[in-house]
């Protein structure tokens, strides 16, 4: 289906380069890389590169990547097996936030209240863990901040940066970062875990794959286009988010979290109208947006995020990739709140 | 010209969608996600289930779809009505409310919205380009009866491609086309209380509210206890728990003093009710013979009125259990004159 695709942070269509390298890898490199012939060896190097193409992105060593099923494995894994309570601030995403036995409170524009989470960690030991960049909004957390202040208090920070590895030069220094391969070009099914020091038991037992932490047949072609996409993966810009959201403003639209620093691809704005309504109309124009995060019913919830920040109402998100261009959805939305506003009259 | 199906994913719209497509239309489907309730066996509408067999005819039809997030509308104008008709003595016919509030009143304006001149559902009742209603062919399956909250200039831009057509033709153009829905049950109950238990709906929804009280005569002694009033409806014989010899019927709910009043068949015949709430299609001529309805599938029963609203429906022979809350429906032959909410029954 041909169209403009402005829904990057649901997932990302992956660039030509590494859908070759998952083809390759799946004719070069099929054999199990804990195999101890040469076809596994010749896997397992493979897969290390890409370990270590991650490990560098991020700055840490390769043997502090655990490779996992995506972020939301890494983050169950991480949080699900901490020894003191889990502190994780009100819009973090529901699979850091299953985990949470405290939740701190965000400001009006979604960045974490740095008060109550002192007072939280005054209160007693945590884990506290703290997203890079929100799916919905794009709002930026203060991570170096934040990472200070729970040291000062000797807890560990985890920090999911799913939506921020690829798209931002700089990586957030934590104790535990999440990374996720599909939100950067790679494919669907595979993330890390990445810290110096492991949970403190094995995410799968029955397998020494992944240092004994995750057992299972390592996802060789999955890990290997997860390197590439790195790679591959450019800062994002900000002039095409400019320009469609001055339209938005220009149409009387809120934008969510416009007070904070955020992701230069995500424009959450909330207009007059329902949210979902309007990715149905942008959705005929071919014009492909969401109301939030994805949902299996395709119908829009009562976003967590949102309501966080006191905000009521279903916005329209759009997540932007390097072919995004603004006009194409402009004009969209010029027809779709036009026919709004005739069908209100 | 550009249509939006109301898609349940039962077989009735699912065969809409697919005959407006055949006629060339550019058809949409469209899902209203109306509650949260979980789904029973079979045959409810609303759920994610539905809104799977929905999305699963669109795609084989080859049709955008979309679910609409209408829950807090479908809550505040039908779940709590109903709970509060239900206190009130009264008893309420959500289908009626949803299709008054929401489908040919949000759902339109949504279908505007993207483009669509018209709002197709699976209803078996025939519309002219006036916007008149009439009842369906098929007399047995006619649904007008809860369809005359909508107003005119909605149904100018409705369209119910089924009016002329049996529920076996319609299964027969499912199977034709080879839609998945083509055998799916036909659903009946109220969609929100898959175990149609609307007590506990009410008792729930309410707060568990104490609701006990006597069960009286009409002479008001005392025949017995109920544990809520809410429990019953007007002509219900069992359920009761009280013997005296002949069989009782409820004749009343006075829920101020949850007072259920009981008493012989005879006494639910009336004559005359009172009406408000009323939309007009048209009023009728002083001569013109008009009937009436005071329940889905009850009968026709010849009717004089006064007035516009509230109106007063005098029968020609007697109707029995009105029950308030419940609508009356007005028609000259086939046509659709008008309808309202039944307030009490009169002298």
């Amino acid at each position: 289906m041909r169209g403009m695709y402005l829904d990057h942070n649901a997932t990302s269509p992956m660039p030509k380069a590494v859908r070759e390298a998952v083809f390759a890898a799946m004719e070069r490199h099929w054999a199990n890389p804990d195999s101890p012939h040469r076809l596994g060896q010749d896997a397992a190097m493979a897969v290390q590169r890409a370990r270590t193409i991650v490990a560098d992105r991020v700055g840490a060593r390769p043997k502090d990547v655990t490779f996992t099923s995506g972020a939301t494995e890494a983050n169950a894994w991480v949080l699900g097996q901490s020894s003191v309570p889990v502190v994780a601030v009100a819009t973090e995403h529901p699979s850091v936030l299953a985990w949470a036995e405290d939740v701190v409170p965000v400001d009006a524009d979604g960045v974490v209240n740095f008060n109550a989470l002192e007072a939280r960690l005054r209160a007693g030991p945590a884990l506290v863990s703290v997203m890079a960049a929100n799916n919905e909004t794009g709002v930026i957390q203060p991570i170096e901040e934040v990472r200070k202040l729970v040291h000062r208090y000797g807890a560990r920070l985890h920090c999911d940066a799913t939506q921020w590895v690829g798209r931002m030069e700089r990586t957030p220094a934590a104790d535990w970062l999440t990374v996720s391969a599909h939100k950067l070009g790679g494919p669907r099914g595979v993330g890390a875990l990445i810290g110096a020091e492991a949970p403190p038991e094995s995410l799968l037992r029955g397998g020494a794959q992944e240092r004994g932490r995750r057992g299972g047949t390592v996802n060789a072609p999955g890990i290997i286009g997860f390197g590439v996409a790195v790679e591959h993966a450019k800062p994002a810009e900000a002039a095409e988010r400019d320009a469609l959201e001055a339209f938005c403003r220009s149409r009387g639209a809120a934008i969510i979290g416009e007070g904070a620093d955020r992701l230069p691809n995500t424009l959450c704005a909330l207009f007059d109208h329902p949210g979902d309504l309007i990715v149905a109309g942008l959705d005929l124009e071919g014009v492909f947006a969401s109301t939030g995060s994805a949902c299996s019913s395709g119908s829009a919830q009562a976003s967590h995020v949102l309501e966080a920040m006191g905000v009521s109402g279903v916005p329209v998100r759009f997540s932007l990739g390097h072919d995004s261009a603004a006009q194409p959805a402009i004009d969209a939305l010029s027809t779709v709140l036009g026919r709004l506003e005739d069908a209100c009259a | 010209m550009r249509v939006v199906a109301a898609m349940s994913g039962g077989v009735d719209s699912s065969v809409v969608a697919g005959l407006l497509l055949e006629q060339g239309h550019e058809v949409i489907g469209v899902h209203m996600k109306l509650h949260d309730v979980e789904e029973g066996e079979a045959g409810h509408c609303c759920g994610l289930d539905d809104a799977m067999d929905a999305r699963m005819v669109a795609d084989s039809l080859g049709i955008p779809f979309y679910v609409m997030d209408l829950r807090e509308a479908f809550r505040k104008a039908v779940m709590d009505d109903f709970t509060q008709n239900y206190l009130a003595g009264r008893t309420p016919n959500p289908c009626i409310r949803c299709n008054g509030v929401l489908k040919f009143n949000v759902l339109l304006a949504r279908a505007k919205a993207l483009g669509a001149s018209h709002l197709a559902t699976g209803h078996y009742a025939v519309l002219d380009e006036t916007g008149s209603l009439f009842r369906a062919a098929d007399h047995a399956k006619d649904q007008t009866y809860f369809l005359f909250p909508a107003r005119r200039e909605a149904f100018q831009r409705t369209l119910f491609p089924l009016g002329n057509m049996t529920k076996a033709e319609v299964r027969a153009h499912a199977e034709r086309m080879g839609l998945v829905t083509h055998s799916k049950p036909e659903s009946q109950e109220v969609c929100f209380i898959p175990d149609d238990d609307h007590t506990r709906f009410v008792r729930e929804a309410a707060g568990d509210p104490d609701a006990a009280g006597d069960i009286v005569d009409e002479a008001g002694t005392v025949l017995g206890r109920h544990d809520g009033y809410f429990r019953y409806t007007i002509g219900q014989r069992r359920g009761l728990g009280v013997a005296v010899g002949h069989p009782l019927y409820v004749l009343r709910i006075e829920a101020a003093t949850r007072r259920v009043v009981v008493g012989p068949a005879e006494r639910l015949q009336e004559q005359a009710l009172v009406a408000s709430g009323m939309n007009w299609f048209r009023y009728p001529d002083p001569s013109e013979p008009i009937v009436a309805r005071i329940r889905h599938n009850g009968g026709l029963i010849g009717a004089t009125i006064e007035g516009t609203d509230p109106v007063t429906v005098r029968f020609h022979a007697p109707a029995r259990a009105i029950a308030p809350g419940q609508a009356v429906v007005l028609y000259a032959g086939d046509e659709v004159l008008g309808g309202g909410w039944i307030d009490r029954a009169v002298e």
